[in-house]
């Protein structure tokens, strides 16, 4: 391959990944908060960019539609997380899993009833024709989406560090009696952490949809940053980054050297792979269960 | 030779010794108990002794074969059954099963045999309900047998989990804490039952207790554990005039020696 | 047996053999359908109910089933159909096993994601095995023999079905009321406590997962019968989901319940044919509502009702 098509695969690879990192990144953030994971957080992230399309169909600006699927975003998650998942806070894991894809059910029928289960083209900010950089050419729409989602990641890891929400969040993922002993009050960190995931796979989303078009389908994304929260060892926010990008770069180089046949599978199997071979990430550690 | 020797056990987590090199025995037919303040690595011994734990170090021979290489289910077929400090029984499942699940390594029925219910299969079962009855009986839960074990009282689970651990068949009881949240008849029928085993089935009973009466009532020997090591060894009254022991339960301030 | 139990068993015996004589033919295949999905459900809850081990992925074994049976019967036409679906249940059964050793490490939502992960790669192999499945264009399935004797009607097909199912269920039953199943039960209770009562967890759970694969696989058979046509779109993540409904409905760790669930999901999705956009909606409203209220299914919850 010459070095031109492989830096286009490597960034078409790494956009993806940077999606699939995002929505990873979502995942994680309920998960370190609340120890349950969010299988209706691709409808949900779908939800609010369904609510962008409509309101630049409407003709409002393009910044204004973006501003109302974010706060759509938080809006879904803060009833959800408000009116469902705080019910059955003292129920058992299974319980919550089984919840929120229920939830991932519903929100799916209700996308598709209100906005049908069609493809619609959705606008873009980043331009669609190649440019060249050096010998190669680049989508330029490529380039946006990681420039985008680094700047959000970098906010992310600011606001984790920096603020007093985001320490009282790692707080709560590190020791939830500890933090509530401090004073944390512990089911407002899990609303707000429902409240930032949210935002930030509708970020994604927003991110997503002029590439691959709106659709309900799109929540199946959700699976894929899963993998890339499993390939980064789940919990780890940096990691989820990582494991985000190398899984786009494996899937965008897979067609290369696979045949067509399994193609599809490639993520599939990688995550049970690595689930198998490597339960705590690439780099991370087996958490053992104390007897 | 005695039914269990312990050699050297030792134990770290995350580079600190929790045990360090302990060593006692434990005959047949005799009761034998480990006692200590809290954090002195008792349990932790019963752990490393059913396989739950790996040791760092050490031996630990039933009847001159190594359980420490065995995982948990190997060793509970060479008879060493154990309760639990903060009970574990089947919440879900009746009593009566309970001490079925405890029968699990004398029966043979296997997944054809169960699907397909044969008739030795059958006989199996009413057998081991038969055993369960009584065992049920022994320990004073005839009357509760198809209840779930979850909506029995504390105390009662505790005498549920012995009940399963004889379901063994067991050459080696441990017992963790078993007077722990037991009312004074309640601990004087326990002593009575524990009794009963030694004498009447000839069990060896390795027993980990902070309850002092019950303590010195039953046991022919006792272990002293302090800090993951081993003070002091011997009969119960030497045990008790021992001046390092006095030392470690009223220096320490672990004030955990509440007789 | 007590006189009313025996009455209940003579009752329900008459009304399922009675059946395909009183009702018009399509709700024999209702009924079929519901004797499939409970066989089905049977083998998840062996698996998820009685074991604690969650699966998102049984609409894989369910396909493998089906397409095991189908390609037996295009290219071995002679077999009868004991033998066939035997094979096909022993084949998924394998399946099971190649999932269930490396699955063994695994708790919870992991799980669930590698099974998920196992369904999705199913039906990609079966879309790109075209040489063997004809991919999406489906494959459509002969008549099932015995002998002589062609399952070609519905009746006669709902006939087969019962037969299957009784033997599935009464081998359900046996087997949870012996050491297989409460060493099962105790696994779900507490892993601790059933090592040390002696039961080999690994080996269990892995029996689980082997004995859950050969049901939902005799069912996939069964399924390929009925419907006659197989094609990969049928085996969608959608449908473990209905599975899972069926025993969370129905009640985890119950025989009778997983009948009863996988009775309720098939004339609820029968129903809602024509409101296609809505049945998600009421499906997902189930799963809600049943773990925000009723969190041991229906059997459990009228084992509490008759209590009172």
């Amino acid at each position: 391959m010459t070095t031109a098509a492989l830096i286009h695969v490597l960034v078409s690879g790494l956009a993806t990944g940077s999606i699939y990192g995002l929505v990873g990144l979502s995942l994680v953030i309920v998960y370190n908060a609340t120890r349950t994971v969010n299988f209706a957080q691709g409808e949900m992230f779908v939800v609010s960019t369904f609510v962008a399309w409509s309101a630049a169909r409407a003709g409002w600006p393009l910044p204004l539609a973006f501003l109302a699927a974010v706060v759509a975003a938080a809006v879904l998650a803060l009833v959800i997380e408000r009116a469902i998942i705080r019910r059955s806070i003292a129920a058992t894991h299974w319980d919550v899993l089984i919840i929120t894809l229920g939830l991932s059910l519903i929100l799916r029928a209700l996308a598709g009833i209100v906005w049908s289960h069609d493809d619609f083209p959705f606008p873009s900010y980043f331009g669609n024709r190649p440019i060249a950089i050096g010998p190669a050419r680049v989508v330029p729409v490529s380039l946006g989406i990681i420039g985008a989602s680094v700047v959000l990641m970098a906010l992310l890891g600011a606001l984790f560090r920096f603020t007093r929400a985001g320490r009282a969040m790692r707080a709560v993922a590190q020791n939830q009696t500890a933090a509530w002993l401090m004073g944390i009050s512990v089911p407002r960190v899990f609303s707000a952490a429902w409240i930032l995931a949210s935002v930030v796979g509708a970020v994604a989303g927003l991110l997503i949809a002029p590439v691959v078009f709106l659709s309900t389908k799109m929540g199946l994304l959700v699976i894929n940053g899963f993998i890339a929260a499993v390939l980064g060892g789940f919990g780890s926010m940096p990691g989820v980054v990582v494991g985000g990008m190398l899984l786009g770069v494996i899937e965008n180089l897979a067609p290369l050297y696979l045949p067509t046949g399994i193609r599809y599978s490639v993520p599939f199997i990688l995550l049970i792979a690595i689930l198998v071979v490597r339960p705590g990430g690439l780099a991370g550690r087996v958490h053992r269960r104390k007897v | 030779m005695p039914l269990l020797a312990v050699q050297d056990l030792s134990i770290s987590f995350g580079g600190l010794a929790a045990l360090a090199g302990v060593s006692f025995d434990v005959e047949a037919g005799e009761v034998a108990a480990l006692i200590g303040p809290n954090g002195a690595g008792k349990t932790t011994v019963f752990n490393l002794l059913t396989g739950l734990y790996r040791p760092t170090r050490g031996r630990a021979m039933l009847d001159g074969e190594d359980l420490l290489g065995l995982v948990p289910h190997e060793i509970a077929r060479r008879g060493v059954a154990r309760t639990f400090q903060n009970t574990e029984v089947f919440r879900r499942l009746s009593v009566l099963d309970n001490v079925l699940v405890g029968q699990h390594t004398r029966l043979s029925g296997g997944l054809l045999g169960g699907l397909l219910g044969s008739p030795r299969v059958r006989r199996e079962e009413a057998e081991a309900r038969r055993r369960a009855e009584t065992l049920l009986a022994r320990v004073g839960l005839g009357d509760v047998a198809d209840v779930d074990a979850a909506s029995l009282p504390l105390g009662r689970q505790k005498r549920l989990e012995i009940a399963r651990a004889l379901a063994l068949g067991p050459r080696l009881l441990l017992l963790d804490e078993p007077a722990g949240g037991l009312n004074p008849t309640e601990t004087r029928e326990l002593m009575r039952l524990i009794r009963g085993l030694r004498d009447e089935d000839g069990l060896a009973i390795l027993v980990v207790e902070h309850n002092m009466e019950l303590v010195m009532g039953i046991s022919e020997r006792v272990v002293v554990l302090h800090y993951g090591k081993r003070l002091a060894e011997g009969k119960p009254h030497e045990v008790a005039r021992n001046p390092a022991v006095i030392e470690a339960y009223l220096g320490s301030g672990s004030g955990d020696a509440d007789a | 047996m007590t006189r009313a139990r025996l009455a209940g068993a003579v009752a329900a015996a008459a009304i399922l053999l009675a059946w395909p004589l009183v009702v018009p033919g399509y709700f024999v295949f209702l009924a079929t359908l519901v004797l499939v999905n409970g066989i089905v459900a049977l083998g998840l809850n062996l698996l998820s109910g009685y074991t604690n081990q969650l699966s998102f992925g049984h609409a894989g074994f369910f396909a493998i089933g089906g397409y095991a049976t189908a390609l037996l019967t295009i290219h071995a036409g002679a077999l009868p159909v004991p033998v066939t679906l035997l094979g096909a249940g022993l084949a998924t059964a394998l399946v099971g096993l190649a999932l269930g050793i490396p699955c063994l490490r695994l708790e919870g939502l992991y799980l669930a994601m590698a099974t998920l992960a196992f369904g999705f790669v199913v039906v990609e192999a079966i879309l790109h095995l075209d040489w063997l499945t004809r991919g999406n264009d489906g494959l459509r399935v002969p008549v099932a023999r015995l002998g002589p004797l062609a399952f070609s009607t519905e009746a006669s097909r709902y006939y087969l079905v019962v037969v299957v199912t009784v033997l599935m269920v009464a081998g359900a039953v046996n087997l949870v009321r012996t050491r297989t199943g409460r060493a099962f039960l105790a696994i779900r209770e507490s892993e601790v406590a059933a090592q040390t009562s002696g039961v080999n967890v690994a080996a269990f759970k892995t029996a689980a997962f082997v004995v859950s694969a050969f049901y939902t696989g005799v069912a996939g058979g069964l399924f390929a019968f009925v419907v006659g046509y197989l094609s990969p779109d049928a085996f969608d993540v959608f449908l473990s989901v209905d599975f899972l409904v069926m025993i969370i409905v129905g009640g985890l760790g119950s025989v009778g319940g997983s009948l009863i669930g996988a009775a309720i999901v098939t004339v609820l999705h029968d129903s809602l044919a024509a409101f296609q956009n809505y049945r998600p909606l009421i499906f997902g409203g189930i799963m809600v509502a049943a773990m925000l209220f009723m969190p041991g299914g229906v059997a459990s919850t009228a084992r509490a009702w008759r209590r009172r």
